[in-house]
């Protein structure tokens, strides 16, 4: 009965029916089947969103939103390009740098593409950029977005698994920077092989500070709040309440560009998005209930640790479901019902929690570049105006710096862990 | 905006300013007057709920639910066009019916509360009623159209 | 009949064992004729939810401190209340729901409700750690010291001298480490399983509170079982109570090693813990918040 209503929910999923649709009318219809008490309907939706970490996905969501509207996005944008837009490739690095700057604000996984990956897009295709390039190199970089601090997946990946969600976020701070390493090169190598346009010179020492203040206020905040989270000002969900009040504060004080109409329009949008998000958490935790009671994650589990005990062949095996699930599954949705399946027997085994966070979320975001349904691939190719079949051609050297991160995160875990046990000592 | 959208419109915005609005205060009593508020957290919890489920409505009739739909645009005009009602139907049902399970699943719950502020269970499952019928009304209007955008964004 | 038994616990703790060393002696009491599948680890939800599930009948069973039934009868959070236990056998002798007059009373009231208490687990002492020494209600004075936030609780860390603050389980290491709290308090088994080691330099052995947790079923599926079952159940859980009493006992004394392995400094009455000093604090605040414990409380005291 189990396997019925999850190959009923891929099934009606496939077809095109709206997430929550997808995954309530299967569990609706196992509850009245099995004889169970209708109002479990009831208590376990509302249940699923009585959490506290829960409350960092609206607040990150406006965040993002307000910086948009604000011009804050376009601030750092500026800074970027007066940095790096010397560096062959010039734009596609600022898009590179752009992401990590930027992801550190929004924190959810592709609102960096709806956002500063528009401006992005069209600023390149403006200087005679291949639009099928911008887009890949918009779409590649959207990763960074989930596993810098702050990040909605994670968060969501540690209230699951009761990971603590500090290490988490600082175990994605040097994966993020490795990972705009090696994109950078990439494009540094396509872009001189291409010989693709870039800014006349280097900025003078005046230019760069110049475009920097005006963002400074803007790039302090993800180090305020780290700093704010280490010294106990605040837990990590109250941080995220605090970056709000910071952005609302810097964009209404300093930039002087703040309306009341914005602070609604921002929150209009956030409502909306959170709900069309949370609201798939809360089925997803009904399905959830109906997968623990089948039994289902156990039968799964035992299955996978038959296959082998080490935990490096165990996260090999974690890395191809956690991609496979990541190309069908938008992110939270695959954390929520696979993360209990497969964490428990891994972390058995040995595998550390906090590496197969970063290793799992990393998985999902790659999962979104990958056909046959890679929501970033479809986003990007409609912001882009391009074919999926041209973007995935541009996309192609992409994948090397983004699978080589990958393999480094779960061969080297030193390189993921060594952050965050400094900041526990 | 019509009227009722834009009364559900305010009130959402009302809950989102209380959401931002609680953790801080209770990060200011605490570090600067050492009062920390016993309840904070609920409170706080209790707002995410009627968030999510207040402002599901508007998600619908914005047509802003998570889909995937690549396989239904490969469809003909034709059979797309069925698939679509079809979906509508079983949406319509899917809300109509989790709507009717918290309406019963209220009576039953009227003592109870929550253990710190008190705050009574109807009013948790009263969001969770509100957004399920409130949902299932708008897709009943929106009949002939998908319940989502063609394109579709997911964050 | 098949049983859905769903609890909190994670890997490892003594409620853990419980649940499934009972879902087996039942099992071979009854010869298979009632069995029980355990879904620790909140799999079925966490605490509030739990309980509601039992009361609605989507879980058969369950089990956690008596005052997460408080929201059905307010009353039965007196069996937490702290310092009213002699020592572990008598907290396992108030709180045996076939011969304590008051778990009966509270067990009635449930009953109309849909829930029924048929056995417990001792899980331990609960003790206070913090990041410096703690001997005296006065050591903690003015101190943001974590509650778990129920009005017991609440009322207990103002016994103690402190500022009831409170912080979720989840972010509880973080607040420790980062000073959000000073202190908390716990069973060992939780602080040496959380590692709070890391982040806490002292634990006074306040034992302040027996942690007894209450199993609980559904009170229409227990009716479902026949009078024979419902004996086999009983006698199983109350073998189990007995262990998990010896388990708990024996495992502080370890747990009192590990952690002085792991470098924690370990305050007894013979370091100067004034115990009375916290017991009268505490007891004062109780009476004080809770005025209509004070009967039960006398009820449970006259338990032999
Ligand atoms: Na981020
Ligand atoms: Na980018």
């Amino acid at each position: 009965m189990g396997f019925i209503v999850v190959i009923a929910f891929l099934a009606l999923f496939m077809m095109g029916f709206p997430v929550v649709y997808a995954i309530l009318l299967p569990s609706i219809a196992y509850v009245l089947i099995e004889g169970l008490p209708l109002g479990l309907l009831a208590q376990r939706v509302t249940y699923a969103l009585d959490s506290f970490p829960l409350v960092a996905v609206p607040l990150f969501i406006f965040v993002g939103n307000l910086m948009n509207l604000s011009g804050i996005t376009d601030r750092i944008f500026r800074f970027a390009y007066t940095l790096v837009g010397r560096i062959p490739g010039g734009l596609a690095q600022v898009n590179v740098f752009g992401s990590l700057v930027f992801s550190g604000m929004s924190g959810a996984a592709l609102a960096d593409i709806g956002g500063l990956g528009r401006i992005e897009i069209d600023a390149m295709k403006k200087r005679g950029f291949d639009p099928a390039f911008a887009g890949a190199v918009t779409g590649a970089s959207a990763t960074l977005g989930p596993i810098f601090p702050p990040s909605i997946p994670l968060i969501v990946y540690g209230s699951v698994t009761s990971v603590s969600i500090v290490q988490l976020l600082v175990a994605g701070i040097m994966p993020a920077i490795l990972c705009t390493f090696l994109l950078m090169l990439t494009v540094f190598i396509v872009a001189t092989r291409h010989r693709h346009p870039r800014a006349e010179r280097w900025p003078t020492a005046g230019e760069a500070i110049m475009s920097f203040l005006p963002a400074l206020p803007a790039i302090a905040a993800p180090a305020l709040m780290i700093a704010g989270m280490t010294y106990g000002a605040f837990t990590p969900t109250e941080a995220a309440a605090m970056t709000a009040v910071y952005v609302i504060l810097i964009s209404a004080l300093l930039y002087r560009e703040l309306t009341l109409q914005h602070l609604w329009t921002s929150a209009i949008l956030t409502a909306r998005s959170s709900s069309a998000i949370l609201i798939i958490v809360a089925a997803a935790a009904l399905f959830g209930w109906i997968l623990a009671v089948e039994q289902i994650p156990q039968t799964f589990a035992a299955a996978l640790l038959t296959l082998s005990s080490d935990p490096i062949m165990l996260l090999i095996i974690a890395n191809l479901i956690f991609f496979i699930a990541g190309m069908f599954l938008d992110s939270t949705t695959a954390t929520l019902l696979l993360v209990p399946i497969i964490a428990p027997p891994l972390v058995m085994a040995g595998v550390d929690p906090v590496q197969l966070g970063i290793v799992t979320i990393f998985n999902l975001m790659l999962g979104l570049l990958t056909p046959p349904m890679g929501l970033s691939l479809f986003l990007v190719a409609d912001i882009a105006k391009v074919s999926i079949r041209q973007l995935l051609k541009a996309l192609l050297p992409f994948y090397i710096p983004l699978l080589t991160t990958l393999a480094i995160l779960t061969f080297a875990k030193d390189f993921t862990l060594w952050l965050p046990r400094m900041i526990a000592q | 905006m019509r009227l009722p959208e834009r009364i559900l419109t305010t009130f959402v915005v009302i809950i989102m300013a209380g959401l931002v609005l609680v953790p801080t205060a209770q990060v200011i009593m605490r570090g600067v007057f050492v009062l920390p508020f016993i309840g904070a957290e609920e409170f706080t919890r209790f707002l995410l709920i009627c968030l999510i489920f207040c402002a599901y409505p508007l998600v619908v009739e914005h047509g802003e639910n998570i889909v995937m739909g690549e396989f239904k645009a490969a469809l003909p005009d034709r059979a797309r066009r069925m698939l679509n009602l079809f979906i509508s139907l079983c949406a319509i049902g899917a809300t109509g019916f989790m709507g009717y399970v918290t309406a019963t699943n209220i009576s039953r719950n009227l003592t109870n509360a929550t253990p710190t502020l008190g705050i009574p269970f109807w009013i948790f499952l009263g969001a969770a009623l509100f957004g399920f019928a409130g949902a299932a009304i708008v897709h009943l209007l929106h009949l002939r159209k998908p319940p989502q955008a063609d394109t579709n964004i997911a964050v | 009949a098949e049983l859905r038994y769903a609890h909190v616990g994670a890997e490892g703790d003594i409620q853990t064992i419980f649940a499934a060393q009972a879902a087996e002696g039942i099992d071979a009491a009854t010869n298979s004729e009632v069995t029980v599948s355990v879904y620790p680890a909140s799999q079925l939800g966490g605490v509030a939810e739990m309980v509601d599930g039992v009361r609605m009948g989507s879980i058969s069973m369950g089990h956690h401190d008596f005052a997460s039934l408080a929201r059905l009868v307010p009353e039965v959070a007196v069996f937490n209340a702290p310092f009213i236990y002699r020592d572990g056998a008598h907290a396992l002798a108030a709180t045996d729901p076939e011969t304590s007059p008051a778990l009966q009373a509270i067990n009635e009231q449930l009953v109309a409700q849909g829930v029924r208490i048929i056995g417990r687990i001792y899980r331990g002492d609960r003790h206070i750690s913090s990041n410096f020494e703690v001997k005296t209600p006065e050591d903690l004075s003015g101190k943001p010291f974590r509650a778990v936030p129920l009005e017991l609780w609440v009322s207990m860390i103002k016994g103690f001298g402190a500022i009831p603050t409170p912080v979720e389980v989840a972010e509880l290491p973080t607040a420790l480490m980062t000073g959000v709290v000073v202190g908390q308090e716990n069973p060992l088994t939780m602080i040496a399983s959380n590692n709070l080691n890391e982040v806490q330099s002292h634990v006074s052995m306040t034992g302040h509170m027996r942690a007894v947790l209450a199993v609980f079923v559904n009170e229409e599926v227990w009716q479902g079982l026949t009078e024979e079952q419902r004996t086999a159940i009983t006698t199983v859980l109350d073998e189990e109570a007995e262990k998990s009493l010896q388990m708990a006992t024996e495992g502080e004394a370890e747990l009192v090693e590990e952690l002085k392995g792991r470098g924690m400094t370990i305050l007894t009455e013979a370091d100067g813990l004034d115990l009375d000093a916290f017991r009268e604090g505490v007891s004062a605040q109780i009476a004080q918040d809770f005025p209509n414990f004070t009967p039960l409380i006398e009820q449970i005291q006259a338990v032999e």
